[in-house]
């Protein structure tokens, strides 16, 4: 980029007569151009650089502050943002910042900033990059900041690098569609489905909270969401989600670790797809009416185990709830070492009527033959049958993150 | 355009005529004509789309007076190398949540046509497109003057842009004060 610009430049300047230059009337062409296409040019830098076009000369002096969107990457002082929405004037419709292991009192020094006095209309995407160590213990040591209401924006991603978010006990996220949280600790005083449910979050359409910590209890009464996804939320023990539009719903590895005291209420009525890629027993998990599910993803088949294992007491618990599912995801899973285990597949004794089948196998080096052709012989209405491979890993380790990469290798189709 | 043919009249046999072509001639403030393919302006253009349905549209050539005629072969260049160029799967899936990016990049094809341009003859580009509400050929030419910006001190961007510094010192301290924040991880 670097190079193709100063050629550019370069052949610009060959282009003119070189006594221009030196009586120095060469046109200054730029600064003709009108606002708008000068925010046009600056949104394309990134906002410190945008800002520092002020120095140019008293055309430049406020251009950079009629910017609709802010952007900072890699930024390591928080307090250059909130120098930056101070001196900016225009409403924003993206804020986005990345930054480097930030401390939370310097997140709560620009944030709200950025929600109340700078109101975001749009876009909030801040991204804090942590040191890598991903301890609990240190995360809460580095304490929380407080989320603050974001009254105007329509969709805020908040990846904290192990950051406490410290709920607002009150507050309406008028206009917010698409919630996202990664990797964060959740804090008091207000509860997070009490904040994302419908009175204070009306229009939320997707929620997705992954990797979070501080999550005991999480209830959400919603009108409006269509898409959730839970995905580790470490310290899980109930889930109640009560929601009349949800379309979308996937629970992943938030209970697998905390087999106390577990409670799972759902009720989703519209529901199509569920992916409950999670410990499952009908004694405590309550699943409503799904009258329009078409779509199934329980909890992976050990083929090798010890008897009785909960996961797939889990797996085959969910799949026999249904008579017939339009499509069901089945992964079949391998240790390494099955020289100890027994031969689980015999557990599976029947599969709901099936239209469209996909097999996710990671078999680690062992034949899988004989347990495929297990579950094939109970599907025999399938019409398409989609077989994934999952590359080899090191699953005693690792076994609850990998799975869910899938190196999808053939697919087949069946009439 | 739906005709009544039974009416035969002449006026209508032109409109008929024009609407039937694919191409339409414009005119530049210097008199020079170019053709360019009616799909390609009225896809590539908003100021052009609306001229062409409404009518307004010069058989004799439509006169674009605040267009040279360098700028305006380089405008009916694009528009046509555009018409023949395969979008990338890039431009194709546009759907941006969680973005970073502002802006779609340019295309290898789009970077070449604006990096052979002279600094003059890429201002007026960038006039042209900007007059012309050709959205994409104002978003490849304001890429190029940033790239021309990026990483530059205001000295440097100045100097590449003959941009007058009409600032007293006094002045320009106070702006690096108040801008200190934009100014400190130099």
């Amino acid at each position: 980029m670097e190079t193709s610009g100063g050629d550019g430049e370069v052949s610009g300047k060959r282009a003119k007569p070189s006594s221009d230059n030196a009586g120095g009337g060469e046109e200054d062409r730029i600064s003709a151009l009108p606002d708008d296409v000068l925010v046009h040019i600056l949104l394309r830098l990134l906002t410190p650089e945008a800002a520092r076009t002020s120095a140019l000369s008293r055309r430049w002096r406020r251009v950079w502050t009629l910017l609709p969107e802010l952007r900072f990457l890699y930024t390591q002082d928080c307090r250059q943002i909130r120098a930056a929405l101070e001196a900016h004037e225009a409403s924003l419709r993206c804020l986005f910042v990345g930054i480097r292991d930030a401390a939370p009192d310097s997140v709560a020094a620009w944030l709200p900033a950025a929600a109340a006095a700078r109101r975001i209309s749009g876009h909030l995407v801040f991204h804090n990059i942590e040191r890598g160590n991903n301890a609990q213990e240190e995360a809460e040591e580095r304490g929380a900041f407080a989320l603050p209401c974001l009254e105007r924006a329509t969709t805020a991603s908040l990846h904290l690098g192990l950051l406490g978010l410290a709920v607002p006990p009150a507050g309406v996220f008028a206009r917010l569609t698409e919630l996202s949280l990664t990797c964060v600790g959740i804090h008091g005083p207000g509860k997070l489905g009490h904040a994302v449910s419908s009175p204070r979050c009306p229009c939320l359409r997707k929620l997705t909270v992954s990797d979070a910590w501080g999550l005991d209890n999480l209830v959400i009464h919603s009108d409006s969401l269509q898409q959730v996804k839970l995905e580790d939320l470490h310290g899980l023990r109930q889930l109640t989600i009560v929601a009349s539009a949800l379309k979308d719903l996937d629970v992943t590895r938030c209970f697998m670790n905390n087999r106390k005291q577990l409670v799972a209420s759902i009720s989703a009525p519209q529901l199509v797809t569920l992916v409950w890629d999670d410990l499952y027993d009908p004694s405590f998990v309550h699943l409503g009416e799904m009258e329009h599910l078409q779509s199934l993803w329980p909890f992976f088949f050990l083929v090798y185990g010890e008897d009785s294992l909960l996961h797939n007491h889990a797996c085959l618990s969910l799949v026999r709830r249904f008579k017939t599912i339009h499509s069901l995801t089945l992964a079949l899973h391998y240790f390494w070492e099955i020289d100890d285990f027994d031969y689980l597949m015999e557990d599976m004794t029947m599969l709901p009527d099936i239209t469209f089948f996909k097999l996710v196998v990671s078999a680690n080096g062992h034949a899988f033959g004989a347990s495929a052709f297990h579950v094939l012989r109970m599907c025999s209405g399938i019409r398409r049958l989609m077989l994934s491979f999952l590359a080899p890993t090191n699953v005693e380790v690792k076994l609850p993150f990998v799975y869910p990469v899938c190196l999808f290798i053939s697919c087949l189709i069946m009439t | 355009m739906e005709v009544d043919k039974g009416k035969g009249e002449a006026e209508e046999t032109r409109k008929v005529a024009e609407a039937d072509r694919d191409t339409v001639t414009l005119k530049s403030s210097d008199g020079k004509l170019f053709e360019v393919s009616k799909e390609a302006a009225a896809r590539l253009s908003t100021v052009l789309a609306g001229m062409i349905a409404g009518g307004s549209i010069d058989d004799n050539g439509t006169d674009l007076k605040q267009i040279g005629s360098e700028a305006l072969e380089n405008v009916v260049d694009y528009c046509n190398k555009h018409a023949n160029s395969i979008p990338s799967a890039a431009l194709i899936s546009s759907s941006i949540s969680f973005n970073t990016a502002p802006f779609k990049e340019p295309e290898e094809w789009e970077r070449k046509f604006v990096d052979r341009l002279s600094h003059d003859a890429l201002f007026d580009l960038v006039e042209a497109a900007n007059f012309l509400g050709m959205e994409r050929l104002l978003d490849v030419t304001c890429h190029k003057i940033s790239e021309m910006m990026k990483g530059k001190s205001p000295d440097q961007i100045r100097e590449v842009f003959n941009i007058k510094n009409d600032y007293t010192k006094e002045e320009l301290e106070e702006i690096r004060q108040e801008l200190a924040w934009a100014f400190y991880d130099d």
